[in-house]
């Protein structure tokens, strides 16, 4: 018999999650205050050898393009500037959350790490594409979007069956057949699992609504609304794509409706081009998936 | 004597052919894209291609340069990689008379639902766009696992024509 989590049995489920490198999660809240300095930012990272190895390891991953190696933080920051380092600090964070096997979602190690480098690096030229003010925050976004299913996983793997037979006979998507059957779905566990690692309330924004933009309360900021629809737009994407998807597939809809709000025509024309780009990519993904992978 | 099988991986918008049985093709995390393989059973000739969209004229520009078939071109569309996946076939001795076609793939999005009649269906578009490019060239397909909402892990073996199909998440199958 099923049974229905609760608000608690989650709580504690995240307590339990590995511990995050501290000084990443330090950094990541230093790069919220837009008076930070390159040298602060250094100092504290170099303390950390594994940190330090894990970035300059990104920077010279040819997912830059850089033509010479960065030795020293500082110089990475000097080069790619604190945007980029901002990615790079999250997706350290993403690394040690997700490169595990997921076997609820019958992932290997490392498959779930590599499907939100490649949902990461289509947001941000989504966003580029259509010129949106900060591309980067669309890369870190994605990179954390499913979080919460390293704390669903093992739910999701114990009752399959019965969600993804929910799912076809009520005709509903796999994150409602979680709802409806466990009582929680994914995005409301990542939305959990960010709060207790003081992520900032963006980045919640999108882990909470990337399956579900137009559920966005109102008074959200029109360049967040924006936001979590390029991470909704890459996500849809990558599981088209297929790279690193589970069990769960592609058993989501897409917010069509929600794109006329922001002025994107989803028509084939959109969504075969759109499609051709982003498999030109699919070495940036590789490389910068790599660089992290042991 | 020992017939060791080498693997291959064939990415999405390659080509392959081949005429050697000691040897699997592999195509992972094939979601909306689509596979189709062709096999001279006779000859052991074989040839595949993982499609990514259905119509190379529906870019909003002029079509893109047909792949060459040489190594490293990519085939992403349906319309241009299936004349150029039977001309190799039959350049290496292949056979349409004693052929078999045979498709894996075209996963769809969730709401997607309407066969090939909604825009945004690309995996159930990619069958279609196929299927019409292989009848053109006088080529039915055989066997199929195309649709649904699953990504696929496929192996197609050289030496029996043999193409295994596992859903994650769902059923396995050969074709």
């Amino acid at each position: 018999m099923t049974t229905r989590l609760s608000v608690e049995a989650i709580v504690q489920k995240v307590d339990q999650l590995p511990e995050l490198p501290q000084a990443a999660l330090r950094v990541s809240q230093m790069l919220e205050d837009p008076e930070v300095s390159a040298d602060e930012l250094a100092q504290i990272i170099r303390l950390d050898p594994n940190l330090t190895g894990q970035l300059l390891r990104m920077c010279n991953s040819a997912a830059y393009g850089l033509n010479r190696q960065i030795s020293t933080v500082k110089e990475a920051v000097a080069i790619l500037g604190l945007k980029v380092l901002k990615s790079l600090v999250y997706a350290v964070i993403s690394h040690t959350a997700l490169d595990h096997p997921m076997s609820g979602y019958a992932l290997e190690k490392g498959a779930l790490w590599k499907n939100a480098v490649s949902c990461a690096v289509y947001a941000k030229h989504i966003a580029e594409y259509h010129r949106y003010i900060d591309p980067e925050q669309a890369f870190t976004g994605a990179i954390l979007r499913d979080l919460g299913k390293i704390v669903l996983e093992e739910y999701v793997g114990a009752n399959y069956a019965e969600i993804e037979a929910y799912a076809r006979k009520h005709r509903v998507d796999f994150m409602q057949a979680e709802m409806d059957i466990l009582g929680t779905n994914h995005t409301l566990v990542g939305m959990r699992v960010a709060e207790k690692w003081n992520l900032p309330p963006t980045l919640i924004s999108v882990i909470g609504f990337h399956h579900r933009p137009s559920a966005l309360p109102a008074d959200v900021p029109e360049a967040e609304r924006k936001l979590v629809g390029y991470v909704h737009l890459a996500d849809a994407f990558s599981m088209m794509l297929g790279l690193g998807v589970g069990s769960d597939g592609l058993m989501y809809s897409l917010d069509t409706a929600y794109f006329q709000t922001m002025g994107i025509t989803m028509d084939e024309l959109y969504v075969q081009n759109t499609l051709a780009r982003l498999l030109d990519l699919q070495e940036t993904v590789n490389r910068f998936s790599e660089s992290l992978s042991s | 004597m020992s017939n060791v099988q080498t693997a291959e991986v064939l990415k999405v918008g390659d080509i392959k052919v081949a005429n050697t049985s000691n040897r699997l093709w592999r195509m992972l995390n094939v979601g909306s894209s689509l596979v189709v393989v062709i096999y001279d059973r006779t000859k052991q000739v074989a040839a595949a291609a993982h499609i990514l969209l259905p119509d190379s004229t529906l870019t909003g520009g002029p079509a893109p340069t047909p792949p060459s078939g040489e190594e490293g071109t990519l085939a992403k569309f349906a319309d241009q990689a299936i004349p150029v996946l039977i001309q190799q076939f039959e350049s290496l001795g292949g056979q349409k008379l004693y052929a078999s076609v045979k498709m894996a793939g075209g996963a769809q999005m969730f709401n997607f639902g309407g066969g090939g009649g909604n825009p945004l269906n690309i995996g159930s578009r990619n069958a279609i766009a196929a299927r019409a490019a292989l009848s053109r060239l006088a080529l039915g397909v055989e066997k199929t696992d195309v649709g649904g909402n699953k990504v696929r892990n496929l192996t197609f073996s050289l030496e029996n024509g043999l193409l295994h199909v596992a859903q994650l998440g769902g059923r396995d199958l050969i074709l």
